[in-house]
């Protein structure tokens, strides 16, 4: 953690999902806060709670069926679930943007592209419309789309997917945000188009000063763009600290097993380790450590107890992992 | 960026500045069958707009030694092109005539039940809770008593004025407009577009507004052309029944009923007025298809293709 005041802070956060006949406990106590001008990345498989918690942080969940049962979310001191909504709408779009998966989906079909940035502005009460429009204009140009004077009148459809999430990017950043979240941002697109709009997002981050909380399962786009990271395992953060320390010498079993996981340009195929099992049902979370059943260093206590957040500092590096034995653990990656 | 995008980007922003070169009325000149529908209903609105003013002598002079004369004949002047009625009265005139009362009623009533009905049922599909299923359950009430039922036991009650009669079509024709625009709006509400323009800080009733209504209205315009005919059929029905449109004043619907009676011995005392029913349906139906089709932005291209060679 570092030492100044965050700017995100998400403490504690569970997110449980009420179906009528089970309880589905999404997130489950996830921990973990972004500083100022950061990229901080979330990361983990597919139901792990990460895009919950995002939606948790725009206050976009459905309540019901879903209920935040505990924790706290803070953006720059203010608690987020208890403000009031005309609060938080001065917050939403203006102070934090967000970026979804699907760009196509997240733009209003039988809209131009201009009109809908434009629209953000008109939102927030910026400018004549005369404004408005000169200033969205500027906006595509400045996430990159050529002949933007042109383009603002085209329709979704008519933009490449690549082309699309750079008009995403540029309405949540409209309004020159102080937090971007970013869920699965590069997941729709292909390989090089993900470079491109990673390197967007970086400029983008330099230029307004924002941070920016990545949420993903790209390991890469991980390893490439965010200075620190929070592993989410089962609705809980079972590791954080800073990107580089935590993939060169991950404490915890499932960050290894994801690493290992993963193919990377030198390894070869027979090498890869997938993990062992499914995730856990979570309705029916197993006792003690929630990974257990998957991991090789189990033993009778994760079976029993589950284990607390601790600090430590591996090779001069703060970080914070939920493991009853992470010294063995980082023993074994060594070896 | 890579060369290989900014080539691609280039070519569908040109393509684009061609499309956007056609104007909608270049495109209208494309479309046979929208052209016509145009033009038929264009005919229909001058004469509501100056129709009674101009040919109001002419529907109602008697001349009792032309009755019924069979249409085509030129014999009592142009206007019985058509034929007379058993009055010796100019169907043509008539017809023109009664446009104004026809289209007025019939246009007015469903435009009342179109935003009516389509702002119940976006609140009832947007709020849900209570008040959508209290605005669900009245829909229900209504739609369970057949509508003409309705008409004729609230017009007994009430003065059979214009003003009613139109009220009346209007809330009787609600339910259909309540349950589409409630169904598209169930549907609408749960794209991410939505959660998106929400994440922005746009609030309930602005992503209401702004987002979900400019996509449910095109539907509910098709819908409306639809009821166009019923509404003019159910408002020549209650004129038959001697509690909509009075005599003299006429629509077309109740010239269909007058003509009723005489059918097997001059058939187009009910043939004409039906037909003009018809034909202005339809064309409000080809219309909107065509006005659907031109305000779909995926959809406008089908219309600014060249066509193929036959």
């Amino acid at each position: 953690m570092s030492t100044a005041p965050a700017l995100l802070e998400v403490r504690d956060l569970r997110v449980e999902f009420h179906t009528g006949l089970e309880v589905v406990h999404a997130v489950n106590g996830a921990t973990f806060s972004v500083a100022r001008g950061e990229t901080a990345a979330v990361l983990g498989e597919s139901g792990c709670g990460k895009s919950v918690t995002a939606a948790s942080i725009m206050r976009l969940l459905p309540q019901p069926p879903a209920r935040i049962a505990g924790g706290s979310i803070h953006f720059d001191g203010d608690d987020v679930l208890a403000m009031p909504k005309r609060r938080w709408r001065q917050i939403a779009g203006r102070h934090i943007g967000m970026v979804f998966q699907d760009a196509l989906s997240s733009l209003n079909p039988v809209f131009s592209v201009g009109w809908q940035i434009a629209e953000t502005f008109r939102v927030h009460g910026e400018g004549s419309a005369r404004e408005r429009r000169v200033r969205a204009i500027e906006l595509l140009d400045h996430v990159g789309i050529p002949a933007a004077a042109r383009r603002y009148r085209d329709y979704p459809h008519q933009f490449s997917g690549g082309m699309r999430q750079r008009v995403m990017i540029a309405m949540a950043v409209a309004m020159q945000p102080r937090l971007l979240i970013a869920d699965e941002p590069t997941t729709a697109l292909d390989v090089t188009i993900q470079a491109q709009i990673m390197e967007l997002l970086e400029r983008l981050r330099a230029e307004l000063g924002m941070a920016i909380v990545l949420i993903t399962h790209d390991l890469g786009v991980v390893s490439e763009a965010a200075a620190r990271v929070a592993v989410m395992y089962a609705g809980r953060v079972v590791e954080s600290g800073p990107t580089r320390e935590i993939l060169r010498r991950p404490a915890h079993p499932y960050t290894q097993a994801l690493l290992r996981s993963v193919p990377t340009g030198r390894s070869r195929a027979d090498k890869l380790r997938p993990i062992v099992g499914s995730p856990p049902d979570l309705a029916r979370l197993p006792a003690g450590c929630a990974f257990h059943p998957r991991c090789e260093h189990a033993r009778e206590r994760c079976m029993q107890r589950s284990p607390v957040a601790q600090a430590c500092t591996v090779a001069g590096a703060a970080r914070t992992v939920e493991c009853h034995f992470p010294l063995e653990v980082l023993g074994a990656h060594g070896g | 960026m890579s060369a290989k995008a900014h080539g691609l980007g280039g070519r569908a922003a040109d393509d684009a500045q061609i499309r956007r070169r056609l104007p909608w009325w270049r495109l209208l000149l494309r479309d046979r069958f929208a052209l016509l529908a145009g033009l038929w209903l264009a005919l229909l609105v001058l004469c509501v707009v100056v129709g009674p003013e101009l040919l109001g002598d002419a529907a109602t002079a008697l001349n009792l030694r032309a009755r019924n004369t069979a249409p085509g004949s030129l014999e009592t002047g142009w206007l019985s092109v058509l034929g007379t009625d058993v009055l010796g009265r100019s169907m043509l005139a008539r017809l023109v005539v009664a446009a104004r009362n026809t289209l007025l009623v019939a246009a007015s009533a469903v435009l009342i039940a179109l935003v009516g009905g389509g702002v119940l049922g976006m609140i009832a599909g947007y709020a849900g809770g209570r008040a959508g299923s209290l605005i669900m359950r009245t829909a229900d009430v209504l739609q369970s008593f057949p509508s003409l039922l309705t008409a004729v036991v609230v017009l007994y009650v009430l003065e059979p004025s214009v003003a009613n009669l139109v009220l009346i079509l209007a809330v009787t024709r609600l339910p259909v407009y309540v349950r589409v625009a409630r169904a598209e709006v169930l549907e609408i509400r749960e794209r991410l577009f939505v959660q998106a323009s929400l994440a922005l800080g746009g609030g309930r009733s602005h992503v209401l507004r702004r987002h979900i209504a400019p996509i449910v209205v095109p539907t509910l315009l098709t819908i409306l052309t639809v009821e166009f005919a019923v509404v003019m059929l159910a408002e020549s029905s209650l004129s038959f029944l001697g509690i909509g449109i009075q005599p003299p004043e006429i629509t077309w619907g109740l010239m269909v009923a007058q003509g009723r009676n005489h059918l097997s011995a001059a058939w187009w005392l009910s043939f004409f007025p039906g037909l003009a029913i018809m034909l202005a349906a339809m064309s409000a139906n080809v219309l909107s298809s065509w006005l659907r089709t031109v305000s779909d932005p995926s959809q406008r291209w089908r219309l600014e293709a060249p066509r193929a060679p036959r």
